[in-house]
């Protein structure tokens, strides 16, 4: 294999001295003259129509410029989903609306000269509600007689609504029942999963204002800079070229910023004021108001045969979509499309989901986008089934898993809301990374042993994962780079970097190409008005598509460059040329020129003018990064109290491209995916109103919750990813909860099968063994 | 009424109300680098030391630090010459989307004040309230362990 | 963003002042101890604040009989002083070395603890067993009262100012043990259980035990400290008093725990610090 300057090498992050330092450099760390302040009121109901709504005195209150309503905004039907056009979700949503579908739904926005008296202002808004009857169970949402939630003529893309069914699929390949009938070992078993969201530490935050030709400049910490610019077009009936949309730093996303919050309202404020508007949300805000991982409860029935390999697998998944449907289909579409290829030896798969609608917060996307919840479920019922066959967890999956030069039958059958891509599975180590991560955690010591201390008992237990690499023929993403006459390389590209060091990876991709180094390329991403497109960072797709991006225009530029060098070394052929160390060298002579002659060369001397090139990447493929988990822990018989001792996390993500930044994306999967495992959930009052809207009653782990966390990264090669690389983003957030499951059974031989595993019902699952 | 500190080594006087949060003036004055998120002083995105002691500033009464000094993350280093704990962050994968980071580092910081070796359960411990949703802790602990042994060899609290 | 209702801050140079502003003010004054209840709060009818930090407040000293701990004086300050480190062979650090987060240890004080028994009433629920006495300032003198006292008054806080909190010096007969329940580390305790014994021989001669949970103020549970008085220690009585605890002592029902489980937990931590006392004092 090549050996790479820039590839495989931990390159600083390219603005962590700015972050360390504290530069301005997040959406809230500017404050414009004259700027006017948002503050949101909120359903205190789930399920309601705004009979009176009186702003009068809110308006009169000193400071106060306007108070919104769905009485003086546009009602335009959309989805705030930030997808690709056109969308999968269904368009059910307005800006503002008279109907109240969930305790955080939004009733009216205050608009201010400050957030003192935009809060003062709220107190003064009068409402009168017809309350109306609310679905609060998934379970309750189809049956007849239910209220209806979507009842509004104007819905469109929901599969059907007079039964609270968002959305629906069912997919069926070869003959489920046959197989199951046919196999000697068949587990069946349900499993359920809980409201959670991923709360990035810093939350939504939108600042809009008029540039200098009258047109809406929205600086907004979001995933989707480009969707952000088509849905805010759309909402406020204006044209995509009146809006310019930005993105500075991101303080973390994690699926809950690929969604439209806030820009709408304040673009629109800006627009009716000509004043810069900003609007943020509280936590408690962020909690119940913007968009959570779709709570799910999954049915599994697979069957094996003697021989201990698969011979069917029916997945059923009733998922929660809450109030509105975002990605309420892709989700539900990636649990089976991003969890069954796995075990592709399945000659009958079955995947069906209803995602319903209840009156309770509104799902989205989360880091994951459903694969978490399926693995959940899966990778127990795998564990169950390995135990039934005698044949034990590894050797089971060892046996059943995809390998390179497989496919399976799902990539094709089931994609993102519609038909997926076939494709053939190149780079996979999974024998490896189980037998490695094996090996870290001792589990040929540990396993089975129920290793005792007073009350409490260590377990093992394991979980064999994959994602994707983006969305196949959907995404896309472009980039152009352009040279300096010093030798240096803008890179301006869609690629919408949330803290994850994107453009740290995508300037080392650029920098090996060009033969710089990753400090020569200057990195400017998500600004509407500059950059290219990109459909924005989700999907794991940011390497894979943003980065290929990059590579393929640095392709371009190498030819451009190369192009130059014959014409001034007086060489016949222009392939003929390598680039290193900032030169241009001439095989076949030897001669070389800096990059800064030919700079110099282009820009002032002759034939003059600009090196620089563009380049998209949409990708026919979405190959899966592997991973499989490994988790100790000790359980503690007498109160329930589960308590991890060490993770292991083997992953194949193909090559990594920065091996530091791999291991932060390895570790913080982790640590959100054990949140998800054990301590993290939201509780609902019997309205439905979140009881737990806030960080101290909202559990997520802190440095003293962190067990020993082991990154293993196995390198594989993928030929269609960029230097080799596939995602590594998601895949890792997907173990935590089957393995610590499996590593429980392990221990003390019980299972609770509803998520989180809190103590109350571990013990309470003891308790009934 | 009037309060006055000493903030990043520089005197200032602000005329605050008396129910002034410390986050909301550090931030209205363009200390932008105190992050704010919860207002209940469990994420530490805003934090500050005073005193050299971290706390949360969003539950700190402007008030009630009258004449104290207030060092924010710009007060250790700026970006040509970053403080030992700011290098070790950036250079060992401790920092990912930033947000929290310059809490984690004045908590890193003071820890490191009172005690230039720390062990693993003692870094745990002192940023036990500086959350983190990114990362998952590991490398910003490998970084402090870093930044101490700097420090360490460094003298005089690793300032060159 | 700002308390609004906030409309004086005072900062007097002596407790009696204090207490004449609280006074004034008819319960529409709060005193700030770390700030961290009054920021959280957000109580609008609180009208003024009252800063003691001219006063001082701040001290942990000792003498022959007690310590004496500022009410003022932060939970980590209280946590790293030499005093309290040595005080009951460490048992009183180290059941609360981990509570909360370092940003808030480093906040919440102890006087602000006790009056508010929450969120963190780890520190008031290990008071009570330690069968700490508050001393109060009414303007004029120093009260002194139990904390059980102290609360059954109803807290008297509109007329009288927390000064002091006193801990007696338990001889090498006593012992001390805490369990807390917690959903993650830093977090608020869901339910806390201590208990001091005096042994003789083996016996318990005296028993102290405080529980308490999130939102349910903490209180003394006498009759399980009658129920302990006389038996031995050892895996039998903790065995029984597991099941005394757990059908005896009242606990909250909330979202984040059934009642049940409570009880179940506080069976477990009554026994779990009862057999760490086994073999001690023997």
């Amino acid at each position: 294999m090549a050996e790479y300057k820039s590839i495989g090498i931990n390159t600083e992050k390219r603005d962590a001295m700015s972050l360390v330092t504290g530069q301005p450099v997040f959406t809230d760390d500017i404050a414009l003259k004259d700027m006017l302040h948002i503050k949101m009121m909120h359903s205190p109901y789930p399920h309601a129509t705004i009979e009176e709504i009186n702003t009068e005195k809110a308006e009169g209150y000193p400071g106060v410029l306007m108070v919104l309503t769905y009485k003086n905004t546009p009602r335009v039907i959309h989805t705030t989903a930030g997808q690709g056009w056109p969308e999968p979700s269904p368009y059910d949503t307005y800006m503002f609306n008279q109907k109240m579908r969930f305790v955080g739904d939004r009733v009216a926005a205050v608009v201010a000269e400050s957030e003192e008296a935009a809060c003062e202002a709220l107190k003064l808004i009068e409402v009168k509600y017809n309350i109306l009857q609310a679905v609060l169970d998934p379970h309750d949402s189809m049956r007849d007689g239910v209220p209806v939630i979507h009842d509004e003529p104007e819905i469109k893309g929901a599969y059907d609504p007079q039964h609270n069914l968002a959305a629906n699929i069912d997919i069926e390949i070869g003959d489920i029942n046959e197989e199951l009938k046919k196999s000697a070992y068949v587990i069946e078993d349900t499993i359920r999963t809980q409201y959670v969201q991923l709360t990035p530490i810093e939350p939504h935050v939108t600042i809009s204002y008029l540039d200098e030709y009258g047109r809406i400049v929205i600086r907004t910490s979001t995933q989707v800079p480009f969707h952000v610019r088509r849905i805010v077009a759309q909402v406020l009936d204006i044209p995509v070229r009146n809006i310019r949309v930005i993105k500075p730093r991101t303080g973390g996303g994690f699926g809950t910023k690929q969604e439209i919050i806030l820009e709408d309202i304040c673009a629109y404020a800006t627009l009716k004021t000509g004043r810069p508007v900003r609007a943020i949300y509280t936590r408690e805000e962020e909690l119940m108001s913007t968009r959570t991982r779709h709570p799910m409860e999954i049915s599994l029935k697979i069957g094996a045969g003697e021989d201990g390999l698969i011979n069917a697998i029916s997945m059923h998944i009733l998922s929660n979509t809450g109030a509105y449907g975002a990605h309420g289909l892709t989700v539900a579409s990636n649990s089976g499309s991003k969890s069954l290829p796995l075990y592709n030896k399945a000659k009958a798969v079955q995947f069906r989901a209803n995602i319903v609608y209840t009156n309770l917060p509104v799902a989205g996307a989360n880091r994951g986008y459903g694969a978490p919840q399926a693995y959940a479920a899966l990778e127990q019922v795998i564990d169950e089934l390995a135990y039934k066959t005698g044949i034990g967890p590894l050797e089971f999956r060892k046996k059943n898993h995809i390998r390179t030069g497989e496919t399976s039958p799902i990539f094709k059958a089931l994609g993102e809301g519609k038909e997926g891509v076939e494709q053939y599975i190149q780079s996979c180590a999974l024998d490896e990374l189980i037998d490695r991560g094996a090996q870290e955690i001792g589990w040929y010591e540990k396993f089975g042993k129920h290793i005792r201390n007073g009350s409490k008992v260590r377990g093992v237990g394991m979980a064999m994962l994959m994602q994707g690499s983006a969305i196949p023929m959907v995404d896309m993403g472009a980039a152009t780079i352009k040279m300096n006459e010093d030798g240096s390389f803008n890179l301006m590209y869609g690629g919408t970097d949330l803290g994850t060091g994107l453009d740290t990876v995508s300037s080392q991709i650029v920098a090996e190409t060009l033969g710089v180094k990753p400090e020569d390329i200057i990195v400017y991403a998500s600004d509407t008005d500059i950059t290219p497109f990109d459909v924005g960072a989700y999907a794991s797709s940011g390497l894979y598509i943003s980065g290929s991006a990059a590579l393929k225009a640095a392709m371009a530029v190498r030819d451009q460059i190369f192009e130059v060098a014959k014409e001034l070394l007086g060489e016949v052929d222009d392939k003929n040329f390598i680039l290193e160390d900032g030169r241009v060298i001439s095989k076949a002579s030897g001669k070389s020129l800096s990059l800064s002659e030919i700079a110099h060369h282009t820009l002032y001397v002759s034939n003059q003018h600009q090196i620089i090139a563009s380049a998209s990447m949409v990708s026919p493929y979405s190959p899966p990064p592997f991973a499989v988990h490994f988790a100790e822990i000790e359980v503690d018989g007498e109160t329930g109290v589960i308590k991890p001792i060490k993770y292991v996390a083997a992953m194949d993500c193909g090559k990594p491209i920065n091996p530091e930044l791999v291991k932060g994306q390895i570790i913080g999967a982790v640590s959100e995916g054990l949140g998800y495992a054990l301590t993290e959930e939201y509780v609902f009052d019997e309205n439905g109103k979140m009881l737990n809207g806030n960080l101290t009653d909202y559990k997520i782990f802190s440095t003293r919750d962190m067990p020993e966390v082991v990154p293993i990264i196995v390198e594989t090669y993928e030929p269609t990813g960029p230097y080799g690389a596939k995602s590594a983003a998601e895949i890792n957030i997907n173990g935590p909860a089957p393995a610590i499951a499996n590593a429980l059974y392990d221990a003390i031989g019980i299972r609770v099968k509803d998520f989180p595993l809190t103590p109350e019902k571990v013990l309470r699952e003891i308790k009934n063994k | 009424m009037k309060v006055t500190y000493i903030i990043n080594g520089k005197k200032q006087e602000f005329d605050i109300s008396p129910g002034e949060i410390l986050l909301d003036l550090l931030r209205d004055n363009g200390y932008m680098e105190v992050k704010g998120d919860c207002y209940e002083g469990t994420c530490g995105a805003c934090t500050v030391l005073i005193n050299n002691v971290p706390y949360a500033s969003c539950t700190t009464l402007a008030a009630g630090v009258d004449e104290a000094e207030i060092t924010t993350v710009k007060g250790l280093g700026d970006i040509n010459n970053p403080h030992p704990v700011q290098q070790a962050f950036a250079k060992f994968g401790a920092v990912q989307c930033g947000y929290c980071t310059p809490g984690e580092i004045l908590s890193a910081y003071a820890l490191l004040l009172k005690d230039p070796d720390p062990g693993e359960e003692d870094i745990k411990r002192a940023l036990d309230g500086n959350l983190c949703r990114c990362s998952g802790y590991m490398q910003q602990i490998e970084a402090v362990k870093i930044a101490a042994k700097m420090m360490r060899e460094a003298g005089d609290n690793g300032r060159v | 963003m700002r308390l609004t209702s906030i409309e004086q801050c005072f900062k007097p140079e002596t407790l009696s002042e204090a207490v004449t502003i609280i006074r004034d003010y008819k319960g529409k004054a709060a005193i700030v101890g770390g700030g961290l209840n009054i920021t959280t709060e957000r109580d609008e009818s609180i009208k003024a604040l009252v800063y003691l930090d001219k006063i001082g407040l701040k001290h942990i000293t000792e003498d022959e009989d007690e310590i004496r701990v500022g009410s003022r004086v932060s939970v980590n300050e209280f946590i790293n002083s030499p005093i309290i480190e040595d005080y009951l062979n460490g048992s009183v650090c180290d059941a609360i070395r981990e509570i909360s987060s370092e940003l808030l240890r480093n906040q919440m004080t102890i006087g602000g603890s006790l009056v508010k028994g929450r969120p963190f009433s780890d520190i008031a629920t290990m008071f009570l067993a330690l069968r700490a006495v508050v001393i109060m300032f009414d303007g004029e003198k120093d009260i002194r009262m139990s904390l059980d006292e102290f609360y059954d008054s109803g807290q008297l806080l509109n007329d009288m100012i927390i000064k002091e909190v006193c801990l007696r010096k338990y001889d090498s007969s006593h012992h001390f043990g805490m369990e807390r329940f917690t959903r993650t580390a830093t977090d608020i305790p869901l339910l806390n259980l201590a208990i001091l014994l005096k042994l003789d021989n083996g016996l318990i001669e005296d028993a102290s035990i405080a529980s308490g949970s999130l939102k349910s103020p903490t209180s003394r549970f006498e009759k399980g400290e009658s129920y302990l008085k006389g038996k031995k220690v050892g895996r039998e009585t903790a065995d029984d008093f597991f099941s005394y605890v757990r059908d005896n002592l009242n606990t909250l029902n909330d979202y984040r725990l059934s009642s049940e489980y409570r009880k179940e937990l506080a069976g477990v931590f009554a026994r779990r610090i009862l057999l760490g006392f086994t073999g001690v004092g023997e």
